[in-house]
């Protein structure tokens, strides 16, 4: 990884999200549904509120540099 | 046979893509806290310098001034607009990035809940998500006499 944090991150949820698409293919049984709701959607919830939060902020401190180079 | 365990397979290698995906978004992670660490030495660093050159252009207009009055005394001075005038701009460079500096550690605080919840979540919860995949990996096994041969 050699991005910005934040769009290593995303692409990070898309693979995951990639691996769990393919996972369903082979697993939907209740457990599957019962391990999507607890576990699964949490974790996809989390990560991109999370990389949001981040790339919000990695945009102010890109634009506090670049407004500050006199 | 492997399609009969698909469920199976399909299930270890989300338990894999898990654990790959904790280490690589902690990285993500501490990349952000570096850049975050990065960007405030920057700018304490500029406002450093900007306050060592304000002194330095205040000495630069003081002396100019007192030559001017000097000067005065003996018929003229050009007079001291540029010295003022490079004052007032490295004083507004400083008072700019004062405000930058405020911004950045506004958006520090506001990043701490969500930065810990997700630290939170890779450090405890997924470990924990990937403890219950390898014991439903188990369970399955068990049911069809599926030798364990996870790794």
């Amino acid at each position: 990884m050699a991005g910005r944090p934040h769009e290593d991150g995303e692409l990070l949820l898309r693979e995951i999200g990639a691996a769990w698409a393919k996972t369903q293919q082979h697993w939907h049984d209740d457990m599957a549904s019962s391990f999507g709701r607890s576990h699964w959607t949490p974790l996809i919830d989390e990560s991109r509120s999370y990389l949001r939060v981040l790339g919000e902020f990695m945009e102010l401190l890109a634009a506090a540099e670049r407004e500050t180079e006199y | 046979m492997a399609d009969i365990h698909a469920d199976i397979e399909a299930l270890k290698e989300l338990a894999s893509a898990l654990t790959r995906y904790r280490h690589a978004q902690r990285e993500v992670a501490d990349r952000g806290d570096y850049q975050i660490a990065a960007t405030r030495a920057s700018l304490e660093e500029k406002a450093s310098q900007w306050r060592s050159l304000l002194a330095r252009r205040q000495a630069d207009l003081a002396a100019c001034q007192h030559a001017a009055a000097m000067d005065t005394e003996a018929g003229g001075h050009p007079g001291c607009h540029a010295e003022a005038a490079a004052v007032r701009e490295a004083e507004d460079r400083i008072e700019s990035i004062r405000r930058w500096q405020q911004q950045v550690e506004d958006g520090a605080s506001a990043f701490v809940g969500p930065s810990s919840r997700f630290r939170n979540l890779l450090d405890v919860d997924l470990p924990r998500t990937e403890h219950h995949l390898l014991a439903i990996i188990d369970g399955l096994e068990a049911a069809r006499g599926v030798r364990a041969a996870r790794s």
